[in-house]
């Protein structure tokens, strides 16, 4: 017999899919169609319109100039889009979107992960998103018991964020420059997740991007510096019905190539739809075709919070562009669990790339969604 | 000796069932008095223990402002805060449900948006998304009020507040045990934004509920988040809130918490009596145990088993009549917090363990207790002694002569010590209450005994049956404790409550001289949302039979920590001036209006130690103001208030509608007529309009109500005495049987001693009567000067109810007639060999 306790989870995290998904069918969202005309640097700010957007930042940083990288960290702010009517001016709290912030530290000396989330609507009083030029794209106030607000801007050339998390003990304030220039994650920016008409989102990203700032944890501050990926999406019911989850990377070699690829998966585990980008030294990007590079599982972990069985460990293969890389997570232990929306945990961690001798060849994240059960992303 | 316990008591029941079942009730009566007020007492807390849940579901800290509502700009502030783990606004008014008359929901705005609390599993049907994204209107309703309104999801409906009606789209149940929370059976959830945006609340909320990390230090953290609002708001645990609640009752659970401990003690008194009763008549039957070889120990056993089995009877009877009596009275009870407290009704009885534990301590306890001594005094006795003659009671006038000077020395030892040291202790008034009920039974021997020897005897009459009640002292004495401790009780209360309605009659009738009075309310109830729109006012004032119109507004602030009814009108309007029963004389008002000043209830005066020329703070939503108090009026609400200037009011706690208008009617004109022609033209629940004679009637029906609960002590009381009476009179009947006989044998009739017992029994309620009436007068005296004043801050005048006093002692007398009928009529039939049996 189910307690109370998972009956609620499961209502809540029903009900979080169904937010998504019910507005979605409710109202005409737009859905990413090729055609769309970028306009920089105003498409870093929120487009209205569809239903779901995110801003996610990946990257690792070292302290007092060693190479080695000590912190790696993820940033995330998710729009969900409730209404596509504009909000009641009656009431502060109206709103027709939500927000979501997630953020994670993994001390990769310790090996110990933090993660950081908030949910709020998007309501004057709580959080928002800017509109050009003003340089604020999004911003929330902190999670629970932390005066100090979320905030992702754009500084004119990059981007600055900051966070911060008093009851995890963590935050961070960091500020990017892209060291190469942006690039779309698929033909004009649409990056296809599936065969139906809705099943793409606009994606671009900024591959390498030099960051520095200041990494907080457990009272102690270091100055910190390193690389770190940028990925903006937005899009309107893009996964289709039986998408299950997906695993996701970005990996920067040390050559000065970059790595994008993605597998979205069934619900018995088979690849549904996958796509991969390959970014030159040069900043030339290369759409590879599915037969072009192939990814295999090597190694599990089992998440004794969640009990989700992930794989743990790959071997890339692109022939074309020389590369074979092994890659392996660099604590086993990079799972965000959710505290606010039951079932909701995914693993996003830093991972090493080694040749097949052994050698460093790059590092990088991946995310994998969608292990476990009833742990679908509400995305 | 098990075999013979069970064969004795039915032989017992068979025998002389008029007694047992005396015993039983006496112990039964004792309980159910005990306990119908202590499950009233318990239950008026936790109906708004469970209101208190409902808004703030599980949190662990709730916070509301010191003005009545917080800004929505409090919630990031306490949200914000180390420590808090989770934090969810609410806004909540009350509505009518158009479409079923009387029905009434609360209606709460939260965050539908966040995931906090486990909210969205509380809903089912719950179409994900609608509340937002299906625009406005949408509602989730609780179980109860979708059966009662018949709605299925989809169904639109109407409802009502002070500002009009809102057409709703039910969406969901909302089932609040799921939600951590329980009580609200008739609730409303929507959206917060949807809420604030259709009830016009924008900018407002009503409380933040705020969920802490896990071992945090929970007054730490409400420091922390009241100094992060600036002082501007209370942080206060779910059990502070409730203790908040338990303060605010706190004089009206007094009231029930010192009636239901006399009560204990009359009830514990009546079945220590009962008991003793029972043992006198069985007294030969232990000799004869005892003669035929029972052991000491074995009639001990014997005795205190009865005694154990008839105390669980009575506590059986007692639970289940106490329960029936708190039923009884809830209507009046959950009137009197709705009314005077504004608080929710008493939903459910609540009859806890204690409660349980207390009838079985009061009823078993006293019942053993009762039949300890003398059962003791038969295991210590020879078998001739028990076999023999019943022995004389009288007591001697060495020991009734201590009883009496204890008593004196309780009294006067109390009030000096209340004139010398306590006077300013405010539990003082049960210490003399108690110290008056206490010296009844310490007096009433070396009275009985003088009195009946004074009595002259002329024949074998009245007089006779007057002056023998000195021979069996002890059992008179039980008698005419308890009817003197009864009435003493009663006319206490009588005097307190009739002298209260007389200073309320005066009061109420220079208070109120309007014609009409016209109140917006929320949900037919007056409340802080509830205002008047200037247009209506203004319409009103331009009615043809209206010739002024006196503007009155009312907000609950916090008032030197205390919340109270800050009330503002216009101090230039002669009949403004006239409603305020000022204490001091002068031109008080005058120079209120020169000053700037305030004008204070005398409670409010009295709980703050505030007098004229002292300044006091009042927190509005602009934040804390401090102005001077100029002076003191009469106030008989509960807390007080605070009178001003409405100008002023505006200029320090912010511009606000008016919450009510006094209408001056044109000579003529028919006050009931103009009401129902103004109600009639409102929407029903947005105005309540009231004649003059209607709101003096309504008043004192909240009155009435609010002491409808004494009713419980007065008949019980009364009960109580009579049952007192009838089982003195059936001991003596016993005792005397052989004395009885031996007046039969020399000639007396039947009807002669039939009229003796009578008589006894007249003697002993008057007896009862004079010294239950002193003591009740200076029970009164206590109530009104001593605990009133200093728990209320009420000045109450001194009445003297004839009529009501005359009632209640012919009703004594009465009873106690009645009351001596059965044993006066056991007595009358002894037949003449008694004598020859007794003296065998």
């Amino acid at each position: 017999m189910r307690t109370r306790e998972e009956l609620g989870a499961g209502a809540c995290i029903l009900a979080l899919v169904g937010i998504i998904l019910w507005t979605g069918l409710a109202h005409a969202w737009t859905s990413a169609q090729p055609g769309y005309v970028w306009s920089f640097p105003r498409d870093h700010w929120a487009r209205d319109g569809y239903k779901t957007e995110w801003w996610y930042f990946t990257g690792h940083l070292g302290t007092g100039g060693e190479p080695a990288p000590r912190f790696g960290f993820q940033f995330t702010f998710f729009r969900v889009g409730v209404s596509r009517d504009a909000p009641d001016g009656g009431s502060a709290w109206a709103a027709n979107n939500i927000i979501m912030g997630h953020a994670a530290l993994t001390d990769l000396e310790t090996g110990r992960h933090r993660f950081s989330e908030l949910v709020v609507r998007a309501a004057p009083l709580l959080a928002g998103f800017g509109r050009h030029p003003d340089p604020r794209i999004a911003w929330s106030v902190g999670p629970p018991g932390t005066p100090d607000k979320w905030q992702l801007s754009w500084n004119g050339k990059g981007f600055d964020f900051i966070m911060a998390d008093a009851g995890k003990s963590f935050s961070f304030s960091l500020s990017t420059r892209p060291l190469k220039p942006l690039v779309y994650q698929g033909p004009g920016g649409v990056s296809r997740k599936g065969e139906g008409a809705t099943e793409a989102s606009h994606y671009y990203s900024f591959t390498r991007m030099a960051t520095s700032g200041t990494v907080r944890l457990d009272g102690k501050e270091w100055e910190v510096s390193g690389t770190s990926w940028m990925d903006k999406e937005f899009g309107s019911n893009q996964l289709g019905q039986d998408t299950e989850g997906w695993d996701w990377f970005s990996l920067q070699f040390d050559d000065g190539r970059e790595v994008m690829l993605y597998l979205l998966r069934n619900r018995d585990g088979g690849t549904r739809y996958a796509g991969a980008t390959l970014v030159e030294t040069g900043g030339a990007v290369r759409y590879l075709q599915p037969g072009e590079w192939k990814l295999n599982a090597t190694g599990q972990w089992t998440s004794p919070a969640s009990g989700a069985p992930y794989p743990a460990g790959w071997i890339l293969d692109i022939p074309d562009a020389a590369i074979r890389a092994v890659i392996a997570p660099r604590v086993a232990d990079q799972e965000n669990r959710s505290a606010l929306i039951p079932n909701l945990f995914y693993w996003e961690g830093s991972v090493r790339i080694e040749s097949g001798s052994g050698a460093r060849i790059g590092h990088g994240y991946v995310e994998l969604t969608g292990y476990g059960e009833n742990s679908r992303p509400p995305i | 000796m098990v075999r013979y316990f069970y064969r004795t008591v039915s032989a017992h029941w068979r025998t002389n069932p008029v007694l047992y079942a005396l015993t039983v009730l006496g112990v039964a009566l004792g309980v159910a008095s005990v306990i119908s007020i202590r499950i009233l007492n318990q239950s008026a807390v936790a109906s708004f223990a469970a209101g208190v849940r409902t808004i703030g579901g599980a949190a662990d800290i709730v916070v509301t402002g010191k003005g009545g509502t917080l800004p929505d700009a409090a919630y990031p502030l306490v949200r914000g805060t180390p420590g808090v783990t989770a934090a969810w606004p609410a806004f909540e008014t009350t509505v009518a449900v158009e479409g079923r008359p009387g029905t009434f929901a609360r209606l709460l705005g939260v965050d539908l948006l966040a995931p906090a609390l486990d909210l969205w599993g509380a809903f089912s049907g719950f179409a994900p998304g609608a509340p937002v994204a299906a625009g406005r209107g949408w509602a989730a309703a609780t179980p109860e009020l979708a059966r009662v309104m018949g709605w299925v999801p989809g169904d639109r409906f109407k409802v009502r507040d002070g500002a009009g009606s809102r057409q709703l789209r039910f969406g969901a149940l909302i089932d609040f045990e799921r939600w951590g929370a329980s009580g609200e059976r008739q609730a409303l959830v929507m959206d917060i934004a949807d809420a604030q945006s259709l009830f016009g609340g924008a900018g407002t909320l009503h409380r933040i509920g705020v969920t802490a990390a896990e071992g945090a230090d929970l007054p730490a953290l409400a420091a922390r988040i009241e100094d992060r609002l600036g002082g501007r708001a209370d942080a206060v645990t779910p059990s502070e809130r409730t203790g908040q609640a338990r303060e605010l009752l706190g004089a009206f659970r007094l009231n029930l918490t010192a009636m239901s401990l006399v009560s204990l003690l009359v009830g514990t008194f009546l079945v220590f009596s009962s008991m003793r009763a029972c043992l006198v008549w069985q007294r030969r039957e232990f000799g004869v145990l005892r003669s035929l070889g029972s052991t000491p120990g074995q009639v001990l056993a014997l005795i205190l088993g009865e005694a154990a089995l008839l105390g669980v009877m009575g506590v059986a009877i007692g639970i289940l009549a106490g329960y029936w009596t708190a039923v009884w009275n809830l209507e009046a009870v959950s009137s009197t917090l709705t009314n005077v407290y504004m608080l929710r009704e008493i939903e459910s009885l609540e009859v806890s363990r204690g409660t349980l534990a207390l009838a079985v301590f009061a009823g078993l306890g006293g019942a053993l207790s009762g039949t300890l001594l003398p059962a003791l005094d038969v295991w210590r006795r020879d078998t001739r002694t028990l076999l023999d003659t019943l022995p004389a009671q009288s007591a001697g006038t060495a020991v009734t002569r201590v009883l009496f000077r204890i008593g004196l020395v309780l009294v006067v030892g109390a009030l000096a010590w209340y004139w010398l040291i306590a006077w300013r202790w405010r539990l003082t008034g049960f210490v003399l209450s108690t110290a008056v009920m206490l010296c009844l039974p310490l007096l009433t021997p070396w009275l009985v005994q003088h009195l009946a020897a004074r009595v002259r005897v002329p024949d074998f009459g009245f007089r006779y049956g007057v002056r023998s009640l000195g021979a069996t002292l002890a059992n008179t004495s039980f008698s005419v404790s308890s009817l003197a401790m009864a009435v003493c009780l009663l006319v206490g209360i009588t005097l307190l409550v009739e002298s209260f309605r007389e200073t309320l009659v005066r009061w109420v009738d220079r208070s109120l001289t309007a014609d009409v009075f016209v109140t917006a309310t929320v949900g037919a109830r007056p409340g802080p949302d509830a205002t008047l729109s200037a247009q209506l006012v203004e319409r009103l004032a331009g009615r043809p039979d209206v010739e002024g119109v006196g503007p009155l507004r009312r907000l609950f602030l916090a008032v030197e920590g205390q919340r109270v009814a800050v009330v503002g009108v216009d101090l230039s309007r002669p009949a403004a001036r006239q409603r305020l029963a000022l204490l001091s004389g002068g031109d008080v008002v005058g120079r209120a209006i020169r000053e700037r000043g305030i004008l204070i209830g005398e409670p409010l005066s009295s709980s703050a130690s505030v007098t004229v020329g002292d300044t006091i703070e009042i927190e509005g939503s602009q934040g804390p103001v401090r102005l001077p108090v100029s002076g003191i009026y009469r106030d008989y609400t509960q807390g007080g208030s605070v009178t001003m200037d409405l100008g002023l009011m505006a200029e320090t706690l912010g511009p606000g509608a008016l919450t009510s208008v006094a209408l001056q009617l044109r000579p003529g004109a028919d006050p009931e007529a103009v009401a129902a022609g103004i109600e009639s033209r409102h929407p029903r629940g947005s105005l309540r309009v009231r004649s003059n004679r209607h709101l003096k009637e309504d008043i004192f029906r909240v009155f009435d109500q609010t002491f409808a609960v004494t009713r419980i002590l007065q008949v019980m009381s009364l009960i109580i005495a009579a049952c007192a009476i009838t089982l003195t009179l059936l001991v003596v009947a016993q005792e005397k049987a052989s004395e009885i006989a031996l007046y039969r044998t020399l000639g007396a009739f039947r009807r002669q001693v039939f009229l003796l017992f009578v008589s006894k029994g007249t003697a002993m309620a008057f007896l009862g009567l004079v010294l239950g009436f002193a003591g009740g007068i200076g029970l009164g005296a206590i109530l009104i000067f001593v605990i009133q004043k200093s728990y209320f801050g009420w000045s109450i005048e001194w009445a003297w109810p004839w009529w009501p006093l005359a009632g209640e002692a012919l009703a004594i007398v009465c009873a106690a007639v009645l009351a001596s009928l059965y044993p006066a009529f056991k007595a009358s039939r002894t037949p003449a060999n008694e004598l020859c049996h007794a003296d065998a």
